[in-house]
């Protein structure tokens, strides 16, 4: 798994483009950040209702889903 | 009524702070966010979340702390309440995260915890995550680890007297990659491991006979499922491990005046359960101040090994014969779920557009259980609004 992962990482790394700093207006857009529509609600909501989880890096919250 | 006032005064007082804290200029950038989410759907459940955000964070130095609280107000009478002869339900729930981190160079560390309390229910978590940045800062390697406690019981009963405990481990990796000028890739795998029990505490399941199981419909309702189950109720039981594996994957792109997010991940758990969920948005403006989206969503899993609509068993004086793992949950069973809806930002502040921005959001979705009881399908409504102020 740790073999696959290093050279899935690599592969994708080669498909990089070289941006330099002063070429990335667009890349900066707000509307380009990952927590742009966070809806607090609606997530754990979501949460609740499916048995799925996860998908993010950061720690998510707990839910009472009694 | 409180509630919205709990969350429109909890902006006005974050907001407030900007007149104590930026008098001298400063790289340090504030943002507060009040947000009031409404959801109702057609099994009779209602919640109402105000909930309030900040973040404050200097770029320059390279340091950020944000926090959250919410309220969660829930309202239910659903088939799962009716049809256990319970009464109307109604709970409350308190959320709250905290969360900081420092950039130094190409390397990043950031540290949060979040906690979630109801009167039977208690959830804490705690995690590090760790970046770099790499390819002059064209990709960004990012891995983190959390731990969470989760202790569930009984309305009334303390937790010393009654609580089942669960503890999970989450391990975490992404990369963040530029594509071109105006593309992002950022593919991500979490391994979740959980420890402990899972059973809902109020939840008891009807048995069948062996030869009426099969005659039993999914979707049937309370009246039927009560004229064909045997006689008494079995609480669920399910296994005391859990192994989750996670695969998503995040592909943006900025054209010249909008914006195209989709997300997709797969996942796959030790139960047995199987899952797809695909999200899309695209933001599309209106000049500098008005943008519009239209936001679609759709889930489908399969249900746990062990799921049976219509579990067979026997209950006599002395003796339980019962599947070792059953579970009433639907959450666990095969369903999936279809969501669209639009959404409208408006910036209204005077240097910057954004400094003030509204946002209204509704969400229309269509849940099909595919071998439930009680219930065939759902559909539900969510209205979101959002206030948020950034400043310096």
């Amino acid at each position: 798994m740790v073999k696959f992962a290093c050279a899935l990482s690599l592969l994708l790394l080669a498909g990089c483009a070289e941006v330099a700093p002063y070429q990335r207006a667009r890349l900066a857009h707000p509307t380009m950040a990952p927590g742009d529509d966070t809806v607090l609600g609606r997530d754990h909501m979501q949460a609740v209702q499916e048995g799925a989880m996860g998908g993010t890096v950061a720690a998510s919250s707990g839910c009472g889903c009694n | 009524m409180q509630l919205r006032a709990l969350g429109v005064s909890s902006v006005l007082t974050l907001t407030a702070l900007e007149g104590s804290l930026h008098a001298e200029p400063s790289s340090v950038r504030w943002q507060s966010t009040g947000e009031l989410s409404v959801y109702h759907d057609s099994d009779a459940i209602t919640a109402v979340t105000p909930s309030v955000r900040a973040e404050v964070r200097d770029p320059l130095v390279g340091w950020s702390a944000s926090g959250s609280y919410l309220v969660d107000v829930i309202s239910a009478a659903s088939v799962d309440i009716v049809s256990s002869a319970s009464p109307h339900w109604q709970e409350v729930r308190h959320a709250g995260a905290l969360g900081a981190n420092y950039e130094h160079g190409e390397f990043a560390l950031g540290a949060n915890g979040s906690a979630s309390y109801e009167p039977d229910y208690l959830s804490l978590v705690g995690g590090l995550v760790g970046s770099l940045e790499l390819a002059r800062k064209n990709a960004k390697l990012e891995m983190g680890l959390s731990y969470g406690h989760d202790t569930a019981g009984r309305t009334g009963t303390p937790f010393s007297v009654y609580s089942l405990g669960l503890d999970r481990y989450t391990l975490g990796a992404g990369l963040e990659l530029v594509l071109d000028r105006a593309t992002t890739f950022s593919p991500a795998f979490d391994a979740i491991f959980e420890s402990g029990r899972q059973e809902k505490p109020y939840r008891y399941l009807p048995l069948f006979d062996a030869a009426v199981a099969p005659n039993v419909a999914a979707g049937a309702s309370g009246e039927e499922v009560n004229a064909l189950r045997l006689p008494g109720r079995v609480a669920e039981h399910t296994p005391d491990s859990r192994f989750r594996w996670v695969l998503a994957g995040r592909l943006a792109h900025r054209f010249q005046r909008s914006t195209l997010v989709l997300d997709d991940r797969l996942y796959r758990d030790s139960w047995g359960l199987t899952a797809s969920t695909s999200n899309l948005r695209w933001v599309l403006e209106l000049g500098n101040r008005f943008s519009i989206w239209p936001h679609a969503r759709f889930h489908v899993q399969s249900g746990v090994s062990f799921w049976r609509h219509a579990y067979v068993g026997e209950i006599t004086s002395g003796t339980t014969d019962v599947p070792v793992n059953r579970t009433g949950d639907r959450e666990q069973s095969p369903l999936w779920t279809a969501t669209l809806g639009p959404g409208l930002r408006w910036d209204f502040g005077d240097a910057d557009p954004r400094d003030y921005s509204l946002v209204l959001e509704g969400d229309a979705a269509y849940t099909r259980y595919r071998d439930a009881l009680y219930i065939d399908h759902r559909w539900s409504w969510l209205a979101v609004i959002q206030l948020a102020r950034r400043f310096q």
